[in-house]
C-alpha cells in the first residue's frame, strides 16, 4: 500500500511539475529599445526600390516635352547658317556669361599631345529654368575661317568636351571661340540677349624631345664641371 | 514473493504512465528551454569552433588600389580582382604593412615629401583604405607582438614610389594617416613583387584592360571640396547584375523553425534563453537576463547586452576580435554569394563601433529603410574587449537575379541626365563630399539594384538608381 502511495504521489508530483514548465511565460522585460521594426511585414515579392528609384516625373514630362518640341525643328546646321555672319563677325564679343570655363586639361589618356578635354559650367548668372538647356558650339580660327573643334554639345549644367588641337608650340596657339545660347531661343538669337560669344587663345607646350633632353643634360654637366674647375681653381 | 497477474499489469501501467510523465515534463522542458544540462532536440550544427585567425584578413582590404599617371589628375583604379591588384595586396599583406608597423620611419628631407597632395599626384602605386586603421588593428591582423609601438597611429592610404631608391630590394613607401606623412624604405623580399614589376605596372597603366580610368572632380568642376574624390569621367561601362538577396533558408522565421533559428543565431548558451513571439508575428524574442535577441522575419538580427555599465572597453583590436567572432559564429552555412567587409572603426567613447558591408563584384551591397527612407549598413556592432554590446544584422544569402544591364560609369554623364534634373536646386553647387556606385536593397524586399550614391556636406545622402543601356 505505502508502494502505491509512494509511486502517486511521484506521480502527482511530475505532473504538478510538467505544468509548471508549460504554464512558464517568458521574460516580460525583454526589450530591445531602439528598435523601430515591430511592424515589418513579411518580405514581399515585390520591389520597394521601385518606390525611390529615378526621376520625377512631372518634369521627365515636361523636359521630354520641351525637348520634343525643341528637337523638332532645331538643327545646328540651319542656326549656323542663319547666323553665321554674326557668329563669325572678329571683332563681336558678348557680356552676358552663359557658362564659364572651368579647365582646359590635356586628355590624359591619349598620346596625343594636342587631345584635350574642356570642362565648362552653366553660370550662376544664367537665368534659366531648371529644364532649359544650353548648345555650345566651339570653334577653331584656321586660315582666318572658323572651323567646327567638335560637334555641338546640349547641356543643362556642366559641359565636358574632347577636342584635339591642331597647333602646337608656344609660337602657335590655338584661337577658339565658345558659342553658347538656350536652345528654345535658336529662332531669334541676339547678342547679350541670349547669346554668349567668348574667345580664347590655348597655347599647347610640346613636351621636350628626346635629343633636346640630351643636350640638356649635356648643358647641366658642362655647367657642372665648370663650377667645379672654379671652385678647384679658386682654392689654389 | 511472486506478484499476482492483476498486480503485475498494475505495476506495468504505473510505469508506462511514469515514464509518459517524465517524457511530457521533458517535451515541454525543451520547448520553453529554461535551461537544461542536455538538449531534448536535435542540434543542428555540429562543429562551433571558430578560428578567427585563419578568417580575419579576409574582412580587410584597401578601398582601392589607383595607378597615378603622374599628370596630377588622372588615375588607373585596379580591379580587384586582377593579378596586379592581388599581387600589390598580397605584398603589403605579406611584407610590406609589418615592416612599416614594426619599423622607424625615415627622415623627410625634402618639402615635398610633407605634402601628401604632391606625393599622390606623382607617378606612384596608392593603396587606399576606407577609413584610417588604428595601428593596433594591423598588429592584430598581421600576428605581430605588439611590444613595440608604432609611430604610425592610423594606416589611410599609402603610396608607393619605385623608383625612388637606386637599390633593387629596396621600395619606398609614403603612409598617410589622415594628417601627416611618413616615409618607410622596406625590403623588397622573396617572393614579393620586383620592383621592375611596380615601374612597368605605373608606366603601362593606360594599356591595362582591368583599370578604370579615374579624375579628381575638383579639377573638372567645382562641386565638391575635397582634392582627393575621385570620379570616372569616361564612358567606361560594365555590366552589372541585379541581386536576388533572401533570408537564408535554414533560418526562415517560422513557428517550426525556431530550433533552427536558435542554433545558427543564439550563443552558445541559447539553452537557457526564453522565447516570446510578437504579437503580430512578424518576429521573435530571445532573451536571459545578461542579453536579448530580436529576430525578425525579414531577417534582420538584432542583439543586446543588458549590462552595458559594468564593462570595460579595453583596445581597438580586442573589440574587433569579438565583433569578427559574433560574425563567423552566425555566418557559417548561411550567408553565400558575398563578402563581408569592415567598413568603418569609430571610437564611441565607451565602446568601438564597427561597421560591415556586403560586397558583391566590388560594390557594397546597402539596407533601404522603407519605413524612415534612409540608407544604412548590413551589419553595425559594437563591442568591448571582451564582449559584443548591441548587434543589428541583416542576415541575407545572395545570388545572381534573372536581370543585368550594361550601366555607363560617366559621373559627367549622370550628373547631367540624372542629378541636375532631379535636384536642381542643387546645381553646380559646392554640396558633393562623397560619390560611389553600391547596391541597394529594400528592407521587405528581396531585391538590389545598382545604384549612385551621393554624400553631400548637409549630411543628406542622395541615391538615385543607376540607368542601363538597353
Amino acid at each position: 500500500m505505502a508502494r502505491k502511495l509512494i509511486f502517486a504521489a511521484l506521480l502527482f508530483i511530475l505532473i504538478i511539475a510538467g505544468s509548471v514548465v508549460s504554464m512558464a511565460d517568458e521574460d516580460n522585460n525583454a526589450v530591445i529599445n531602439n528598435n523601430t521594426n515591430i511592424e515589418i511585414p513579411l518580405e514581399a515579392d515585390g520591389n520597394a526600390l521601385n518606390n525611390f528609384t529615378v526621376n520625377i516625373p512631372e518634369y521627365e514630362a515636361a523636359a521630354s516635352g520641351t525637348e520634343n518640341a525643341a528637337d523638332e525643328s532645331y538643327s545646328a546646321e540651319a542656326v549656323l547658317e542663319k547666323y553665321g555672319s554674326l557668329f563669325f563677325d572678329e571683332e563681336v564679343q558678348s557680356d552676358i556669361e552663359f557658362i564659364s570655363i572651368i579647365n582646359i586639361e590635356h586628355d590624359g589618356k591619349s598620346k596625343n599631345v594636342g587631345d584635350y578635354v574642356i570642362s565648362a559650367l552653366v553660370s550662376n548668372e544664367a537665368d534659366l529654368d531648371y529644364d532649359e538647356s544650353l548648345i555650345l558650339m566651339i570653334f577653331i580660327k584656321k586660315d582666318n575661317k572658323f572651323e567646327l573643334l567638335t560637334d555641338p554639345v546640349e547641356g543643362y549644367a556642366w559641359f565636358l568636351t574632347k577636342v584635339s588641337f591642331p597647333n602646337i608650340g608656344k609660337d602657335n596657339p590655338n584661337h577658339i571661340r565658345f558659342i553658347v545660347f538656350p536652345k528654345n531661343n535658336y529662332k531669334n538669337l541676339e547678342l547679350n540677349v541670349n547669346l554668349q560669344i567668348t574667345d580664347m587663345e590655348h597655347v599647347i607646350i610640346a613636351p621636350s624631345k628626346p635629343w633636346e633632353k640630351v643636350k640638356k643634360s649635356l648643358l647641366n654637366m658642362q655647367q657642372s664641371l665648370e663650377y667645379l674647375f672654379n671652385k678647384i681653381n679658386e682654392s689654389e | 514473493m511472486r506478484l499476482s497477474n492483476a498486480e503485475l499489469k498494475k505495476s506495468i501501467l504505473m510505469i508506462f504512465l511514469f515514464l509518459l510523465c517524465f517524457f511530457q515534463m521533458g517535451i515541454l522542458w525543451s520547448e520553453k528551454n529554461p535551461g537544461v544540462l542536455f538538449s531534448f532536440s536535435h542540434n543542428a550544427r555540429g562543429n562551433d569552433f571558430v578560428d578567427i585567425d585563419e578568417v580575419k584578413e579576409n574582412y580587410y582590404r584597401p578601398k582601392a588600389i589607383l595607378i597615378s599617371s603622374g599628370k596630377g589628375d588622372l588615375y588607373w583604379k585596379l580591379d580587384s580582382k586582377s593579378n596586379l591588384y592581388r599581387s600589390i595586396w598580397n605584398d603589403f599583406k605579406d611584407s610590406y604593412l609589418s615592416q612599416i608597423i614594426q619599423s622607424k620611419p625615415s627622415i623627410l628631407d625634402k618639402d615635398y615629401e610633407q605634402s601628401w597632395e604632391y606625393l599622390s599626384r606623382m607617378k606612384s602605386i596608392i593603396v587606399e583604405f576606407e577609413y584610417q586603421i588604428p595601428s593596433g588593428v594591423i598588429y592584430w591582423m598581421e600576428n605581430l607582438d605588439t611590444a613595440s609601438l608604432s609611430a604610425v597611429s592610423n594606416i589611410y592610404k599609402i603610396a608607393i614610389h619605385p623608383s625612388e631608391d637606386i637599390n633593387n630590394d629596396k621600395n619606398t613607401l609614403y603612409v598617410y594617416d589622415g594628417s601627416n606623412v611618413y616615409k618607410y624604405v622596406v625590403t623588397i623580399k622573396q617572393g614579393n613583387m620586383k620592383k621592375e614589376d611596380y615601374i612597368k605596372a605605373i608606366e603601362t597603366a593606360v594599356e591595362n584592360e582591368s583599370v578604370v580610368p579615374m579624375n579628381r572632380l575638383i579639377t573638372y568642376n567645382p562641386i565638391t571640396d575635397r582634392q582627393d574624390l575621385l570620379v570616372c569621367l569616361s564612358d567606361e561601362e560594365r555590366k552589372i547584375w541585379d541581386l536576388l538577396l533572401t533570408t537564408p533558408d535554414k533560418i526562415v522565421l517560422k513557428k517550426d523553425n525556431i530550433d533552427a533559428v536558435q542554433d545558427y543565431l543564439l550563443d552558445e548558451y541559447k539553452g537557457s534563453m526564453v522565447s516570446k513571439w510578437s504579437e503580430d508575428g512578424t518576429n521573435i524574442i530571445f532573451s536571459d537576463p545578461d542579453k536579448v535577441y530580436r529576430y525578425y522575419n525579414n531577417g534582420l538580427l538584432e542583439y543586446q547586452y543588458r549590462n552595458k555599465e559594468n564593462v570595460e572597453k579595453g583596445r581597438v583590436e580586442e573589440a574587433l576580435e569579438e565583433a569578427l567572432t559574433f560574425i563567423e559564429y552566425r555566418r557559417r552555412d548561411l550567408i553565400e554569394g558575398a563578402e563581408i567587409i569592415l567598413s568603418d572603426i569609430s571610437d564611441k567613447g565607451r565602446y568601438y563601433a564597427f561597421t560591415f558591408d556586403y560586397v558583391v563584384d566590388d560594390m557594397k551591397v546597402k539596407v533601404l529603410r522603407t519605413r524612415t527612407g534612409t540608407v544604412e549598413p548590413a551589419i553595425v556592432i559594437n563591442a568591448v574587449k571582451d564582449r559584443v554590446l548591441d548587434a543589428k544584422w541583416y542576415v541575407k544569402t545572395f545570388a545572381n537575379n534573372d536581370y543585368s544591364n550594361i550601366y555607363n560609369l560617366s559621373f559627367f554623364r549622370f550628373y547631367e541626365r540624372q542629378f541636375i534634373r532631379e535636384y536642381p536646386e542643387l546645381r553646380n553647387q559646392r554640396v558633393i563630399s562623397d560619390v560611389s556606385n553600391e547596391y541597394l536593397f529594400s528592407d521587405i524586399g528581396t531585391r538590389a539594384e545598382p545604384f549612385w550614391l551621393i554624400e553631400t556636406n548637409m549630411n543628406k545622402l542622395i541615391f538615385i538608381g543607376m540607368q542601363g543601356e538597353e
